[in-house]
């Protein structure tokens, strides 16, 4: 693994031509680099995880702050600044070099921010021109100026973290920096935090936000400046933001974020030493693209916010739509309101829009799912499972429509489509809130009945009176607990015969309920009261 | 090993090949150079022009719409496509190289707007991903293909790092053709190109296809780009595109002028790199385009007429200035109650009457006698007849603005002296005449003081 | 200008029928119908969120559309281009932008601009007569960042009479600017209702609002009342416009809004 890049005359020398994509050796390449060139992977991969580690750590904060490009323009800024300090010095010392690095940040970031808050040009403007303006200044500084001093295009561009096993003692100021940085971020976790969410607050609080800004920044730089040689100016900044990006799909907790900031930065050091070597190239541009296919993948397949997950979500609520349709369908077109009446697919089809090849295996489909039941003759029958979830169906329907026209106040004749859409969506808790809130009604604006959900159609299902329809038969449980004093006095005023068996025999505009209890007598109960009363279903009317 | 990897990574200018030898002065230098006899000298500059005009326009919208670091990004991000199309036709073919530039920076900024709308990530690091990622991936392919011994590859770098003095003829002309139809697109379509970076619901609403407009000009930057890398590199090419168009935004109040103003001013910034770098030994021309762009930026941040922050810094502490002496001649006239004013007055009553230092007073009496206003004899200031014009003035115009607000604002007349402390200094005479005619030429300010003459 | 306006008799000059529109498919609005007929000066009013600016977006073709469709003088918006002017919210765009107040309002011309022509000696002098009439001529050469905020929103004004349409709709005019602009900006308004042309415009200012408008709009997540102000602007009606959510349908807005997530 020869690091440096040849001079292109170099290169025409090379004889031996090789596919683009080497083969993948699992010896070679994953398992030999630990057993016989221990040292020589031991000091680039600490290298990688070194220079990583401190890098997303910082990059949680600059991605959180929005201001990742900042640690872009940093990263290219430190070319002057290096170049400075090795003139003013004379020395390529690691405190030289440091100092030089945390200058020329600071300077990037005062710089931005004198343009930018000056006068009218942007941000995203301001950025580019002093970075690119510090990074030419660099060049220019070493090519006139250092002679013979080996700080070179390559450190710029990619990095030698190849290098690093002749070079044990970079690696230990790498190590170095890496603990300081995140026993910093650790110490100052809650000033970060504050500073990253709400720097308003957090200056009211006494925390001063400019200089935990200034802190950063400055921190960015020495971690950048310490880690340039290794991967690179530009390279770096995958390492910055990547992991960052990536926690920040993962989770919602920034202490979590930062922690799987640091890992990711770490694995993907060790992944990309591990791919650079079988594609024999470059070892800072595999980690980055390691780092950055690692946020592809979480984008794509995060359990939270992942793409593909979401297109799944989307398909599986597509299918559990059209599925939820035809069983409504099927549930409406039956000529009788008894569960085992079947319906002609053909009508069927016609009401659905579907071609009769696509609608036959549709319901061959469904029947295997247990749906629906399907004979030679083409009639579908709603199996007990399909019933019940097309009464589920057209009872959200029917009551999301009630609710379109009774209290938003959209038109009889619009409201059909509107609900069409949203009904699929709708929880049946949200539902029972509509019902409550609708007082239960029975029959839809249409004036067809809206069906119960089909626990209440069993014998046994503890509920409330308000839910009981005209025709029910249930046993009086007792008193909510949820009840107020008011409920309460009015309910004992109703004398109800506690543990007795009722039937409604009325529901009279919807907000009351009359019922008849076993002595003959007759009570009215308003919406309150119904709402507070607990009874349990013993015959219930199952008429849809 | 250092001198040559810089010269292969940051463009060793081959215009030296052009150059006297290094003993000559600079003025032989300079001859040599607009002597313009070296074809690679000629073809440095005629390349450096192009990229000016095409990156100075293109750079105008760029920044206008906050997108700079967009097009950093498609900078870095071009570099993958320009490998793998050499892996594909195994020569150094400009048209393929470009085609692959651009089908790989137009991919990276799909991402980036892919990225930065399918989830929470936010667009800046949406930016940063995409580019150092598509980097990575470049710089991987790039050393592969230079350890694969595919045969002409020297290039690639050239690509990479740009080197406007190793421009050929085929590269000028694919310049040409670009900028030509950059010049083209924008000028016919200079109205959408207007309409839609000012005000995009607008023009959307007057059936602009705001869209179709949008990825123009992501196609046409992408173009730019390729082009600009050529000569200044992955790194630096933002400049290229940045900087001319923020320096005329600091100059010019119209866009047109902004377009002209930044198209010039890339074009100068081209021309006195290659010279910088053509005197310069050794420096390599890119950066040398970039500082002298640079140049002309940090000159308009502090010169701008307008936007300027020295100008805009000199002019403040003239108008303070100018409040100070004037509100020292108010002091004057107050002490003397309007009567009599080529009466001496003591600094110190001065000072009193300020609640100031009598050194403070000391120093302003100082420069209203320097301005031939005053005249200081030990510690009596006198007012010269100019004085005693200006101090009558400084009080009408306050006492003409109190009694303005009051009658036509109908402001408490309690409330209206603050106000009137900062705005009687920046009433200009017009106004002034315009108060006066307003309010029928007043005798009596709201607190019932009489309101001073002026003659003349 | 009578040429090029494909008015036909009787048609109402806004006519929105089962709008819903929703952003990320979060519904904002729902099921609005309303008709405004000709020569309306119309207020929607609203409390914030309640979709207003959206209302306006939604009828210039600017939003997609969840369901429904509009109509202006029985024709779709995207065919009446040119009978429609739009004035958005001023901080929508960017007042540093190198361009002086004639500029702006010359864009106002663009839509009657063909592809490749350039604006004619007549559109420069309409621009003209349109500073003119809101009282920015003076102005005419500076850059916009110059200008006070009544004076930006007056551009915007000019612009959109620039564009000589017969129906305006403007997004919160009144908002940031002093109380002079405020009055001229009506008078103006009144001025183009009693030239028969359509305004509607958004406004959030309870105080004023039955002073201005003839006819109102009260919007909160769906349509509340749309009617002329006397029957409209009533305690009962705007207690229901402003007095909270429908905690259900924004509830189910966010089930929508859950299940694309």
């Amino acid at each position: 693994m020869s690091i440096a890049i040849p001079h292109p005359a170099v290169c025409l020398l090379a004889s031996s031509a090789e596919p683009l994509v080497r083969r993948f050796d699992f010896f070679e390449h994953l398992i030999e680099p630990w057993t016989r060139n221990v040292e020589f992977t031991g000091w680039i991969v600490a290298m990688g995880v070194f220079v990583a580690v401190p890098c997303a750590v910082l990059g949680c904060f600059l991605v959180l702050r929005g201001k990742a490009l900042l640690g872009d323009a940093i990263s290219h800024a430190l070319l002057a600044g290096l170049a400075g300090a090795f003139l003013v010095t004379g020395s390529r010392g690691a405190v030289a070099m440091i100092a030089g690095a945390v200058a020329a940040g600071l300077l990037t970031v005062v710089l931005i921010e004198l343009i930018h808050r000056r006068t009218r040009v942007k941000e995203d403007a301001s950025i580019a021109v002093v970075f690119s303006t510090l990074f030419a200044l660099g060049v220019v500084l070493i090519t006139r100026f250092t002679e013979g001093v080996d700080l070179d295009a390559h450190c710029v561009l990619y990095g030698e973290i190849e290098m690093s096993w002749l070079r044990p003692d970079r690696v230990k100021t790498m190590g170095g920096v890496a603990v300081a940085v995140v026993v910093a971020a650790v110490l100052f976790f809650k000033e970060l935090k504050i500073t990253s969410f709400d720097a308003a607050t957090a200056t009211a609080l006494g925390i001063p936000a400019a200089a935990v800004h200034y802190a950063l920044m400055a921190a960015v730089s020495v971690t950048v400046v310490s880690g340039m040689e290794a991967v690179g100016a530009i390279l770096v900044v995958a390492m910055l933001i990547a992991p960052g990006a990536t926690a920040y799909l993962l989770t919602d907790r920034l202490a979590r974020m930062v922690l799987l900031a640091a890992g990711l930065g770490a694995v993907s050091a060790v992944v990309g030493f591990h791919v650079a070597l079988w594609l024999d190239c470059s070892t800072a541009g595999a980690i980055a693209v390691v780092s950055f296919g690692m946020f592809l993948v979480t984008w794509l397949a995060s359990p939270r916010h992942g793409v593909l997950l979401r297109v799944l979500r989307r398909w599986q609520l597509a299918t559990r739509i059209a599925r939820e349709n035809f069983l409504r369908a099927a549930f409406n077109l039956r000529p009788s309101p008894a569960p085992e009446a079947v319906v002609g697919a053909s009508v069927l089809g016609e009401q659905l829009r579907m071609l009769p090849a696509d609608l036959r295996k549709y319901c061959r489909r469904l029947q295997r799912d247990g749906w629906i039941e399907c004979d030679p003759e083409d009639q579908v029958r709603l199996t007990d499972k399909g019933f019940r979830q097309a009464r589920r169906i057209v009872r959200a329907h029917r009551l999301w429509e009630t609710y379109l026209v009774n209290q938003v106040g959209i038109a009889l004749d619009h409201a059909h489509p509107d609900a069409e859409e949203i009904e699929h969506l709708l929880s049946e808790r949200l539902l029972d809130r509509v019902d409550d809130l609708l007082g239960h009604p029975v029959h839809d604006p249409h004036g067809k009945r809206i069906p119960r959900p089909p626990e209440l159609l069993a014998a046994g299902a503890e509920t409330h009176l308000a839910r009981l329809r005209e025709g029910d038969v249930a046993l009086i449980r007792g008193i909510d607990g949820s009840a107020t004093g008011e409920v309460l006095s009015r309910i004992a005023a109703l004398a109800l015969p506690l543990g007795a068996e009722i039937q409604v025999v009325g529901q009279s505009g919807e907000v009351d309920w009359t019922i008849r209890c076993p002595d003959g007598t007759q009570r009215r109960v308003d919406h309150p009261l119904a709402d507070a009363i607990r009874v349990e279903i013993r015959r219930p009317v199952l008429r849809a | 090993m250092m001198a040559s990897a810089d010269m292969l990574a940051f463009g060793m200018p081959r215009i030296l090949a052009a150059r006297v030898e290094s003993t000559a002065g600079l003025w032989e230098q300079l001859g040599a150079f607009f002597s313009f006899q070296h074809v690679s000298l000629v073809y440095g500059v005629v390349g450096a022009v192009l990229l000016g005009v095409c990156c100075g326009l293109l750079g105008s919208f760029v920044v206008l719409r906050k997108m700079s670091l967009l097009g950093d990004s498609i900078g870095h991000a071009v570099l993958p496509g320009i490998c793998l199309a050499f892996v594909v036709v195994q020569t150094k073919n400009a048209l393929a190289i470009f085609a692959g530039a651009i089908i790989s920076g137009v991919l990276a900024s799909l991402v980036i707007s892919v990225i930065s709308r399918y989830s929470r990530i936010k667009s800046d690091t949406a930016v940063g991903l995409a580019l150092s990622g598509f980097f990575g991936l470049g710089i991987i392919l790039l050393t592969r293909i230079q350890r694969m011994a595919y045969g002409d590859q020297s290039g690639l770098d050239r690509y990479m790092f740009g080197d406007a003095a190793a421009l050929g003829r085929g590269d000028l002309q694919l310049m040409g053709l670009v900028t030509l139809v950059v010049v083209l697109v924008i000028s016919l379509f200079f109205r959408y190109f207007l309409a839609t970076s000012f005000d995009e619901s607008f023009a959307a609403s007057i059936g602009m296809p705001v869209r179709l407009i949008q990825v123009a000009l992501m196609t046409l930057l992408a173009l730019a780009i390729v082009i600009a890398l050529q000569a200044v590199g992955v790194v630096l090419v933002s400049a290229m595109l940045i900087t001319p168009a923020a320096t005329a935004y600091l100059l010019t109040d119209r866009l047109g002028r902004m377009l002209a103003l930044s198209a010039l001013l890339g074009v100068l910034s081209g021309f006195v790199g290659v010279l910088l770098s053509f005197l310069l030994n050794r420096i390599p021309t890119g950066p040398c385009m970039v500082l002298a762009a640079t140049t002309w930026f940090g000159l308009a941040y502090l010169l701008s007429p307008r936007q300027g922050v020295a100008i805009r810094a000199i002019r403040r502490s003239r108008r303070s200035r100018r409040v100070r002496l004037e509100n020292l001649l108010k002091t004057f006239y107050h002490e003397l109650g309007g009567e009599g004013l080529d009466q001496p007055v003591t600094l110190e009553r001065l000072a009193r009457a300020r609640s100031e230092t009598v050194g403070y007073v000391r120093r302003v009496a100082g420069t209203l006698a320097a301005s031939g206003l005053a005249g200081l004899a030990g510690d009596r200031l006198t007012l010269t007849s100019v004085g005693q014009q200006r101090a009558r003035q400084i009080i009408r115009n306050h006492r003409l603005w109190e009694l303005y607000l009051t009658q036509e604002a109908r402001i408490a007349a309690d409330h209206v002296h603050r106000d009137a402390e900062e705005i009687e200094h920046v009433l200009g005479e017009e106004i002034v005449a315009r108060l006066e005619a307003g309010l029928d030429h007043p005798d009596l300010d709201p607190h019932g003081h009489e309101i001073p003459r002026v003659k003349g | 200008m009578h040429k090029d306006s494909r008015r036909s008799n009787g048609e109402p000059a806004v006519e929105i029928h089962d709008l819903t529109v929703s952003y990320h498919r979060r519904p904002v609005l729902w099921g609005v119908d309303l008709t405004v007929g000709e020569g309306q000066l119309v207020g929607i009013i609203g409390p914030n969120g309640a979709g207003k600016s959206t209302l306006i977006k939604a009828v210039m073709g600017l939003l997609p559309l969840s369901s429904g469709w509009v109509k202006c003088y029985g024709q779709p918006v995207h065919k009446q281009r040119r009978l429609i002017g739009y004035v958005p919210q001023r901080e929508s765009v960017d007042w540093d932008f190198p361009v002086t107040a004639f500029d702006v309002v010359l864009m106002g011309r663009y839509g009657r601009v063909g592809l490749l022509r350039h604006p004619r000696r007549d559109d420069k002098r309409i621009a003209r007569e349109c500073l003119e009439k809101v009282g920015m001529a003076p102005f005419a050469g500076r850059q916009i960042s110059n200008l006070s905020g009544g004076q930006q929103q007056r551009v915007f004004l000019a612009r959109a009479l620039a564009m000589e349409s017969t129906v305006y709709l403007m997004d919160e005019p009144f908002v940031g600017v002093d109380a002079a602009t405020e009055t001229s900006i009506i008078t103006l308004l009144k001025e183009l209702r009693d030239r028969g042309k359509t305004c509607l415009v958004v406004h959030h200012d309870l105080q004023t609002a039955p002073e201005y408008f003839d006819t109102m709009i009260l919007l909160n997540m769906r349509l509340v009342a749309c009617g002329p102000t006397p029957q409209v602007f009533t305690p009962e009606l705007l207690q229901k416009t402003y007095g909270g959510r429908l905690t259900i349908l924004s509830d189910a807005a966010q089930a929508v809004a859950e299940s694309e997530r």
